[in-house]
């Protein structure tokens, strides 16, 4: 190996853990809110400074100038407070700092601050998660309080709306990162045997978007909020007040967090696989997150552009979304929808991902169809850049286009048969055990099912011109979102608590927190497609009175979701932080091998680069080979063999 | 890396996540040219969505664009710097750092004008932003390209730095264009990528300046 | 991998036995829930068939409904099955070593395939012929109905309401709507601020309102009744309040009706700015105000 010379090594190579040298204070969260909120005002100031005399800004009294400024301001303020900006104002003077943040730290405080191990982010990210999830779940509940009666109000109607569209855009930006977050960035290496992800810092920095984006998508509901809900289909949003600048400003951090994460993750997968990881073994989180991390690389910038178009169109008065002055509300629809379309797959696909993934283990069978399933996935990414006009196809827009873009999304149920075909092949002949993680995973199959089996009504033109815009449309997508993602992420909740905390959790408290979730899901959002099928349009705030014990049903199954949760919350904290109840070492019997490694992983992952020696899903072969060699000597020649192709 | 496993595996681990740093860092820059396609593709897709529709006529119903004259000079001096990377590069891996020094700085200073030429036009434009559908695509466009050359500026700004700073270091070794310090490998994949990515940005940069400033 | 399985433990004649149950179950259980979908409960589909669009979805629903649930069927029987039968335990081996199955993929691929490629073809089928299934076909629509327009009318959505303009009645505008039965029907919407939808959800049509844009709907009414109308593309803090309700009646009534109204609105007709296909958003307008400053063009007004 060559020499490494002083203040010349090629930063943070070797993936070892360099111990931090600073001791004592160190930047974190709370020093990045101060110089946060000095940005903010800051930015603010600057913004009236500049704009405050233009003649929009009096007439209207509203200075969207300063509101984005301040934003921009308050996220670099942010992010240097955090540290986040110390590398690369560092590399500027040619310095290679070494990885920091490898050591073993006992104690809360790294998670909250800029910390590179990919598990200290994986947990931040799990908790932030778990934490914008729930507040956008309560913010749910909110809409179906006011639901119960057609013409008694608990909220007034711009109210109203502002919580249709803060829970709507919270839970659509954030959840994207639901799967990447915290099981992709903490899993994958441990997956692919690799001691490091390829770009910790971007991994780390991907984290901390979020926190901002949630403090300034909230921050709408103090200034008025936005009533164009998340999909702010100008010139609605355009006519709005200042609560849509948060809501833009927003959605493209997510949307920054997004592109870093799946730099640092398609990186990662592609060059750090331990030997012997081909892509054949490759696990399928690992599958799904690369596949995603691509969709999402392709179609974020699309998302961004248009928020930025939005965005300018709101302050400095061009008019590319207004057809008066040569704009055209079109532009945001399309610009919005080729993001739009993409994102929903990208929130199922990590749900397959996991499902997949843990199927296996619990079905005691190899994975049935190992590349079909692959296939699926990656075909699911690839068609989803296709079909973004079937969210318009009353819109008037390209009608002649609309046989192609059925077709197209109707194509989208081949790939995602695949999948139902892997699972169904899985089960056959199974020997199957009905712990917590896999009862969640059954009902994801049988939750998307009903979203699947929609959305071909949905995509079938004539049938969409009653169902488009309805409570069909609503109910259909939760199927897939929550019925899916957020199920496969409670699952997987469960299966990994022994790895992540060392905790397995009470399997009685978890099977009533699966069947009062998994009935209350269904007997929330089934209903739905009745209503919308009988007319409903999605967020009013007044129905036909004949709807109304129908929503009544609903709004009473949804609070009975909401205590379903908040009974995880509860139980998951407590064990988590008060009974700790001892896992064993890999109480799945999972060949996962993030499961090898023991408990408390140590923070470099391995102790020696493992060496693959066969695929992850070989239950029931009694001759299958160990997952991988987890002390390869060294440093002579190890024989490997080349074990069976997949 | 992975597909490299044959019969007989020897894994050394420094010389493992070295070579995955040099293709992560090759993978990383290729992706980022994917992400900037499709940042410019989202705004390039508007210009021909707005103008096809021409509504009410107001595309560009003066045919009034932002200074050419300014729009040549940046599109010359982002394709300059390209062309300059690309030659001094040669010299850097026969071992003359200072040329690619001098030439890097050069192609830096280029970039830097290009940059504050594109926001100096945004400061004085002869029309309105709201005035037309190209008004609208042009004063969206500006800043992102002025961003993105700035961004890639602080890239070669960091390559430059680095090759000062490693003077000594690899001062035996023939400098930091032929050395195999695994920092000087580093440093080469970097440049690499950067040089892949500034040479399609300047062809980007054609294209851009075509649709703003001729067609 | 805890214990290792003997292959003879999964026998090819059991796994025809698990398959030749599962086939048998789903297909009764299929045909059954086929019949009381077409029969009994198709007729009661919505969106019902006050008009041929309405009626052509309602016959698409049934049709992708019989398609789509021996699908779910078939997945519950498997799924349900599987849960029943294919049970272990922590002291029980594993499950049966297969990764795949050459005939059962390539079955899966032809069938599915076959399935979405029909409903793709059967759909722009019921797309096109019924002269594009009541939904919106934008300013200049390419399928449009065998037999010949009577009656055109335009609605203008605008936050918070829509209103009807009668290009055959004098331009006059009307707050209500009544259609004509058998009547080939054009509706040409628009809208004068921000995106709206126009739903007539009995009638089957839906069309987005969209500033600048005409776009075109039709339907032909086939039965009496009352319809409501909704906005259905989120418009404004008073969207849930933006409906109204309509009557399909005889051609006399409606005749009588139009002329009347015709006669009433004569004095605001007039005022009216001249009927046209769009209307620009003003800056006095509903909406309008969104670009307060100069107008550099002179045209937006």
């Amino acid at each position: 190996m060559a020499i490494k010379t002083t203040s010349f090594a090629s930063g943070g190579d070797g993936g070892r853990a360099v111990a931090g040298e600073k001791k004592g204070f160190r930047l974190n969260a709370f020093t990045g809110l101060i110089a946060g909120g000095l940005g903010y005002l800051f930015g603010h100031w600057m913004g009236n400074a500049i704009a405050g005399g233009y003649q929009q800004v009096i007439g209207s009294g509203q200075n969207d100038i300063a509101i984005l400024l301040g934003f921009i301001f308050g996220t670099i303020g942010w992010f240097l407070g955090l540290g986040i900006l110390n590398y690369p104002l560092k590399k500027m003077a040619g310095i290679e700092p070494p990885l920091e943040g490898y050591e073993f730290e006992p104690g809360v405080m790294k998670y909250f601050r800029f910390t590179l191990d990919n598990k200290v982010v994986g947990i931040q990210y799990l908790f932030g998660m778990l934490f914008y999830f729930f507040t956008a779940g309560l913010l749910a509940l909110g809409i179906r309080t006011e639901l119960l009666s057609p013409t008694n109000h608990i909220w007034g109607p711009a109210t109203y709306l502002e919580i249709v569209g803060e829970h709507g855009t919270m839970m659509m930006m954030m959840m994207t990162s639901v799967v990447m977050g915290p099981f992709g960035n903490y899993l994958v290496p441990l997956m692919i045997g690799s001691k490091r992800v390829a770009f910790p810092r971007l991994e780390a920095a991907a984290f901390w978007f979020t926190p901002a984006a949630y403090i300034i998508l909230l921050s709408a509901l103090w200034q008025g909020g936005f009533q164009s809900g998340w999909t702010g289909y100008a010139p609605l949003s355009i006519q709005q007040g200042v609560g849509q600048d948060a809501y833009l400003f927003s959605f493209a951090l997510l949307g920054f967090s997004m592109i870093t994460s799946s730099i640092n993750m398609t990186a990662t997968i592609i060059n750090y696989r331990a030997p012997g990881m081909r892509w054949s073994r490759l696990p399928m989180i690992a599958w799904g997150m690369i596949t995603v991390a691509f969709t999402m690389l392709l179609s974020v910038p699309i998302l961004i552009d248009g928020l930025y178009v939005m965005g300018l169109d709101r302050s400095v008065q061009t008019a590319m979304l207004y057809a008066g002055h040569g704009g055209s509300s079109f532009l945001w629809e399309n610009l919005f929808w080729f993001f739009g379309h993409p994102e929903v797959y990208l929130l199922a696909l990590p749900g397959f991902g996991l499902t997949m993934e843990i199927l296996p283990v619990f079905a005691r069978k190899p994975l049935f169809g190992y590349r079909t399933a692959v296939t699926g996935m990656v075909g699911v990414a690839v068609l989803s850049f296709f079909v973004w006009q079937h969210h318009l196809f009353q819109s008037g827009m390209n009608p002649d286009m609309r046989p192609l873009f059925m077709l197209t999304t109707e194509l989208i149920s081949i790939p995602t048969g695949f999948i139902y075909l892997v699972g169904l092949g899985t089960l056959w002949r199974a020997r199957m055990r009905f712990d917590v993680p896999m009862l969640f995973m059954l009902a994801v199959f049988f939750n998307f099912l009903f979203g699947g089996i929609t959305g071909v009504y949905v995509s079938d033109v004539p049938v969409n011109v009653t169902v488009h815009g309805s409570y069909f449309v609503m109910a259909h997508f939760h199927y897939t979102i929550m019925g899916q993602l957020i199920f496969a992420v409670m699952g997987a909740i469960y299966y990994y608590a022994p790895l992540y905390f060392g905790v397995k959790l009470n399997e009685k408290w978890g099977k009533i927190h699966f069947w009062t979730m998994f009935i209350a899901f269904n007997s929330t959002f089934l209903p739905l497609f009745a209503l919308g099928l009988l007319g409903m349009p999605r967020r009013v705030f007044e129905y036909a009175a004949r709807l109304q014990h129908l929503n009544q049903w609903v709004t009473v199954s949804s609070y009975v979701l909401g205590l379903s949760l908040a009974f995880f919350v509860v139980t998951f904290v407590w064990q988590l932080a008060v009974t700790r109840p001892k896992s064993p070492l890999n109480p799945w019997q999972s060949r996962g091998l993030e499961w090898q490694v023991g408990y408390p992983i140590p923070p470099g992952n391995f102790d020696k680069i493992p060496v693959i020696l066969s695929g992850p899903y070989e239950y029931g072969d009694p001759n299958a080979l160990p997952v991988a060699d987890l002390t390869p000597a060294e440093p002579s020649a190890v024989g490997v063999s080349s074990g069976g192709e997949i | 890396m992975s597909n490299a496993v044959g019969e007989n595996v020897t894994v050394d681990e420094e010389q493992y996540y070295h070579d995955a740093n040099l293709g992560a860092i090759w993978s990383a820059s290729r992706t980022l040219i994917a992400v900037v396609s499709t940042l410019f593709g989202g705004l390039v897709f508007s210009y021909f969505y707005l103008r096809s529709l021409n509504s009410h006529g107001l595309w560009d119903p003066n045919g009034i664009k932002a200074s050419p004259l300014l729009g040549t000079i940046i599109m010359v001096f982002v394709l300059a710097s390209a062309v300059i990377i690309q030659v001094v590069n040669r010299r850097l891996r026969m071992g003359i750092t200072i040329d690619w020094q001098v030439g890097a700085l050069a192609a830096l200073l280029l970039g830097v004008l290009a940059g504050a030429f594109q926001i100096w036009i945004l400061t004085r434009l002869n029309f309105m932003p709201g005035s037309s559908g190209y008004a609208g695509i042009y004063v969206a466009s500006g800043p992102v390209y002025a961003l993105v050359v700035l961004l890639s500026m602080y890239w070669l700004e960091t390559l430059i730095a680095r090759s000062v700073r490693s003077r000594r270091a690899t001062a035996q070794d023939g400098g930091i264009g032929v050395s195999n310090q695994p920092g000087a490998e580093n440093f080469r994949a970097s440049l690499d990528g950067f040089t892949v990515f500034w040479t399609y940005f300047a062809v980007l940069s054609i294209v851009i300046w075509y649709l703003l400033y001729v067609l | 991998m805890t214990t290792s399985n003997k292959s003879s433990e999964f026998t090819a004649a059991e796994g025809r036995s698990h398959v030749k149950k599962i086939i048998g179950i789903w297909l009764v259980v299929a045909i059954i829930a086929d019949y009381f979908v077409w029969f009994v409960y198709g007729p009661h589909m919505p969106p019902g068939a006050m008009t041929d669009q309405a009626r052509g979805q309602q016959f698409d629903i049934k049709v992708i409904s019989v398609m789509a649930i021996p699908v779910l069927l078939f997945i519950w029987t498997f799924g349900f099955y599987s849960i029943a039968k294919f049970r272990g335990g922590k002291d029980r081996p594993d499950g049966y070593y297969v990764k795949g199955n050459v005939k059962t993929q390539t079955a899966w691929y032809v069938i599915t395939a076959t399935l979405v490629l029909f409903l793709a073809g059967f759909g722009t089928f019921e797309l096109i012929v019924p002269a594009g299934a009541g939904g919106g076909e934008g300013p200049s629509p390419i399928w449009t109905p065998s037999t010949p327009v009577k009656l055109v009318v335009q609605v203008i959505a605008q936050q918070w309401r829509f209103t009807y303009r009668w290009p055959q009645f004098g331009g006059m505008e009307t707050t209500s709507i009544n259609l004509p039965i058998n009547t080939e029907i054009q509706f040409d919407v628009t809208s004068i601020d921000v995106i709206h939808d126009f739903w007539a959800y009995q009638l089957g049509v839906k069309a987005d309102a969209n500033p600048d844009v005409n776009n075109v709907a039709f339907a032909k009414t086939l039965q009496y009744g009352r319809f409501t109308v909704r906005c259905d593309e989120l418009c404004g803090i008073w969207h849930g309040a933006m409906y109204n309700y309509g009557k399909v009646v005889s051609q006399t009534q409606f005749y009588n009706w139009a002329t009347q109204m015709q006669r009433q609105n004569a004095s605001v007709t007039k005022l009216l700015p001249k009927f046209a296909l769009t209307y620009t958003p003003s800056y006095t307008g509903a909406g309008g105000g969104y670009y307060p400053s100069g107008d550099p063009n002179g045209t937006a007004a």
